[in-house]
């Protein structure tokens, strides 16, 4: 048998198999009142481009429904919630999104707000979060401290501010592990007074040389050292 | 049978656009011309004639719900894919599969020798074409059986026109083979 009587007989056994007659007939109906009394589906099928877009646009409006509820939530943990994590993240975003002049006023409340949680901690005696808490405020007081937008005069006053409330938790706890906590704390803030001393002396010696009066050159010497032993002391384990 | 010719691809297509914006007689028009041609495709597959007339009718109820769907303008390849489907989920649903009816077609104008050695050839290729693999038999019923084009059948398959064509040799030499040795 060649290909063309294959072809031949393949044709025909296609042919051989018909539907019969009534059968068409009634299909026909059947098929005919279908489409009569139900109306063609519309694709609902967006296509690849505008899928993503959609998506994209879902993702965005859960995080701007989801962001600020986050925040909220996360503002009012204290250290050893499970948002405190989130809280210091939104915190360091904050920080690094505010301009100059609010990244001041941040950072001074987000002192103030450290002091607040090692109050807490202590007040709790939750000693397993007070080393945290106290990390996180030396590290906060540190940044302020070494920050160059704050002019000395803004920091010795902030160190005040700071020295006051820590004295208040020092007496109410009576723990050796929050006085050395506060101790370090104080270590840092007490590097404003030096250098203050030191820019005193500096003008002073300024003046001298024009023959207003200042100190002398041991005393000059003393500062940076003084300042340097400070620095150390800000760095030792709690 | 009337073949799918040109001429009568054409009117398909104009009949299934009419359809689409609503006219439901077209849509029977379309029925008439292209029944016996699904039929007979399901007909080869499912090998029993109630199943085949089920799906049948199945297929042109799918279709019309998913006329909307329908933007290409290869309407006869579209169609054999529904009722490839159609099958496809028939068997998911029912394992079992009932032998190929014996369909011997005979001219009446044959003489007594020639209907015996028609008929004879035509079981031949029946048994031969239950031994060959699904995609070729597939390649054969819609090629030669129905009388598809290349493009159609390989849009019926989902499958490039070149492989349709390899698919299509190895499926003839295959079946002569498989006469052969029958």
């Amino acid at each position: 048998m060649n290909e063309i009587e294959l072809k031949k007989i393949l044709s025909e056994a296609g042919e051989g198999i018909k539907p019969s007659l009534s059968w068409k007939k009634n299909a026909r109906e059947n098929v005919m009142f279908f489409a009569r009394t139900h109306i063609p589906v519309v694709s609902a099928k967006i296509s690849f481009f505008p899928r993503i877009a959609v998506s994209l646009v879902s993702v965005v409006i859960v995080l701007i429904v989801a962001i600020p509820i986050t925040d909220t939530l996360a503002s009012e943990s204290k250290p050893g919630d499970v948002l405190y994590p989130i809280a210091r993240f939104f915190e360091k975003a904050k920080i690094a999104l505010a301009g100059d002049l609010q990244k001041k006023d941040l950072m001074k409340e987000l002192l103030q707000k450290r002091v607040d949680e090692f109050e807490y901690v202590t007040q709790h005696e939750d000693s397993q979060h007070e080393q945290e808490s106290a990390q996180e405020l030396i590290t906060h007081t540190q940044g302020v401290i070494d920050n160059e937008r704050f002019t000395l005069e803004e920091k010795r006053e902030i160190a005040r501010e700071i020295k006051d409330r820590l004295d208040d938790i020092e007496q109410n706890s009576q723990k050796e592990s929050v006085s050395q906590s506060i101790d370090t704390v104080n270590t840092i803030l007490s590097q404003t007074e030096v250098k203050i001393e030191h820019k005193n002396a500096e003008v002073q010696g300024e003046k001298d040389d024009t023959g207003v009066g200042g100190l002398d050159e041991k005393e000059s010497e003393k500062i940076p050292q003084e300042l340097k032993k400070l620095e150390d002391n800000s760095k030792l384990p709690l | 049978m009337a073949k799918l010719d040109e001429e009568k691809r054409k009117k398909i297509e104009a009949y299934i656009e009419n359809a689409k914006r609503g006219k439901t007689e077209d849509f029977g028009k379309v029925y008439d011309l292209l029944v016996t041609h699904i039929y007979q495709f399901i007909y080869w597959k499912v090998k029993r004639t109630e199943d085949a007339q089920d799906l049948t009718e199945e297929v042109f109820k799918k279709v019309w719900t998913g006329l909307s769907s329908y933007k290409a303008k290869n309407f006869c390849g579209y169609m054999f894919t529904i009722a490839r489907n159609a099958v496809i989920d028939h068997y998911r649903k029912k394992k079992e599969v009932t032998s190929l009816e014996k369909v011997i077609i005979v001219d009446e104008t044959d003489g007594p020798f020639d209907r015996y050695i028609k008929g004879e050839r035509q079981k031949q290729v029946q048994n031969a074409l239950k031994k060959l693999p699904s995609f070729y038999r597939e390649v054969i019923i819609l090629r030669f059986m129905q009388e598809l084009s290349v493009f159609e059948t390989a849009a019926a398959l989902k499958k490039s026109q070149i492989s349709i064509r390899v698919a299509q040799f190895r499926a003839l030499r295959k079946l002569k083979q498989l006469i052969k040795n029958i």
